[in-house]
């Protein structure tokens, strides 16, 4: 450790426990912790929480999620961080798909860099894909990976391939298990797509990578897949 | 039939086609994959997909349990059904570290924890020099930093606190600056 200024070391520091140290008082219920997170405990009360949370990593990390989560909660005030648990609203979600181009994409990402060099948070989504629900297509025909998850993919020839309905075309969207965005496609025809080479090179070995297919169909009807996950040689 | 790695849907959950019906359940295992990856220290990181799909099964037991599975709730009430799944999934999780780290030397390899131990130890000690830097700390410098190592933003230290901006950045200035020197008098260098 030879950055003491270095604010996400500092954080993980507070957050890493100690074997057999224990935290100078009882810990606050799950409940104060998000309450005191939230801004909603009167000062003296929630600053009596901070202390202990500074002294606890367990608690460090509740705070933090207890933050996270409030942030997602209130949307961080964009449309482009939509409220997940909304009820499936199909117009909003289609509108939500048509955004999802590579060009958007790019440009969201690009945009998330700079919030992340701004305020020194963690990894941001640029968009959320649409939702799946109110969005399959008659029959409910759900799409399934077909990569091999007992073989790692190699990274030379990364190959994603799944099966579902009839479709037009294919959009996929790839990130890096902290939902960095590193490539996407737009207009497939075949159920496969080969990630670049280069878009893989900075990943450690052993890297997962995290990927999303939507299908198109006529009237730009949308059947979205769930989260798939691969790991990487 | 080939199968990806390790984080399906629990469609096999009583009630979950009617949750995914009902709530945009793909959203929210993104908004909590987020929240869990900035939330959690790397060494909880490898378990972050296993604590969010365990959490969205908990969320629609919870909601099962009350009857409340089969019909559309306010979110901030469901935000709230979220945050207890989640966090107890963080507890276990590390209970389970915590318990690899004790148990290292009698661990085989597959079950130790898959952070690097020495760099656990030197980020726990670490942590302890900075706890005892904040606690030599005036208190309001030590709030303002405590809380944006919780990870508070200026604006949201300004809303928590009543600060006015140029409070909030002088206080973390100052108090940035005091735990700088602080640690490098413990022999933490840059
Ligand atoms: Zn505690």
């Amino acid at each position: 450790m030879t950055r003491p200024d270095d604010i996400d070391r500092l954080r993980e520091a507070l957050a890493t426990p100690r074997p057999g140290a224990r935290p100078a008082g009882p810990c606050p219920g799950d409940d104060v912790i998000r309450a005191a997170a939230r801004g909603e405990l009167a000062a003296a009360r929630r600053e009596a929480v901070v202390d202990h949370a500074l002294g606890c990593p367990d608690c460090t990390i509740a705070w933090r999620l207890a933050l996270e989560m409030a942030r997602e909660e209130r949307g961080h005030g964009s449309d482009a961080t939509a409220v997940a648990f909304r009820p499936a609203d199909r117009a909003a979600a289609q509108r939500r798909a048509r955004r999802w181009t590579p060009a958007r994409v790019a440009v969201l990402a690009a945009a998330a860099s700079l919030a992340l060099v701004a305020v020194g948070l963690g990894v941001l989504w640029p968009e959320r894909p649409a939702p799946s629900s109110g969005l399959r297509l008659a029959g409910g025909v759900a799409i399934r990976s077909l990569v091999d998850a007992s073989r790692p993919l190699p990274r030379d020839n990364a190959v994603l391939r799944w099966e579902g309905p009839e479709v037009e075309s294919w959009d996929v969207f790839v990130t890096t298990s902290d939902l960095t965005p590193i490539a996407s496609a737009h207009g497939l025809t075949e159920p496969r797509y080969r990630v670049p080479p280069e878009a893989l090179a900075g990943l450690p070995p052993g890297a997962r990578i995290v990927w999303q297919v939507t299908g198109v169909s006529v009237a730009d009807r949308r059947t979205i897949s769930r989260t798939f996950v691969s790991t990487l040689d | 039939m080939a199968e990806d790695g390790a984080h399906p849907p629990p469609r096999h959950a009583p009630g979950w086609e009617r949750f995914e019906e009902l709530h945009d359940v793909e959203g929210l295992r993104r908004s909590l994959l987020g929240c869990v990856s900035r939330a959690c220290p790397s060494w909880l990181s490898a378990q972050r997909e296993d604590i969010v799909q365990a959490a969205l099964v908990r969320i629609l037991e919870a909601l099962r349990r009350r009857g409340e599975s089969d019909r559309p709730l306010p979110a901030s009430y469901l935000w709230k059904v979220a945050w207890n799944a989640t966090i107890d999934e963080i507890r276990r999780a590390t209970r389970r570290g915590e318990r690899g780290l004790e148990d290292l030397p009698v661990d085989p390899p597959d079950r130790a924890p898959r952070a690097d131990p020495g760099t656990m130890h030197a980020s726990a000690a670490l942590g302890e020099a900075v706890r005892e830097c904040l606690a030599a700390m005036h208190r309001p410098r030590r709030i303002a930093v405590g809380l944006h190592l919780l990870g508070h933003t200026v604006r949201e230290l300004m809303e928590m606190q009543g600060w006015n901006e140029k409070q909030v950045r002088n206080l973390l200035h100052r108090g940035l600056k005091d735990l700088r020197a602080c640690l490098r008098r413990k022999g933490y260098e840059r």
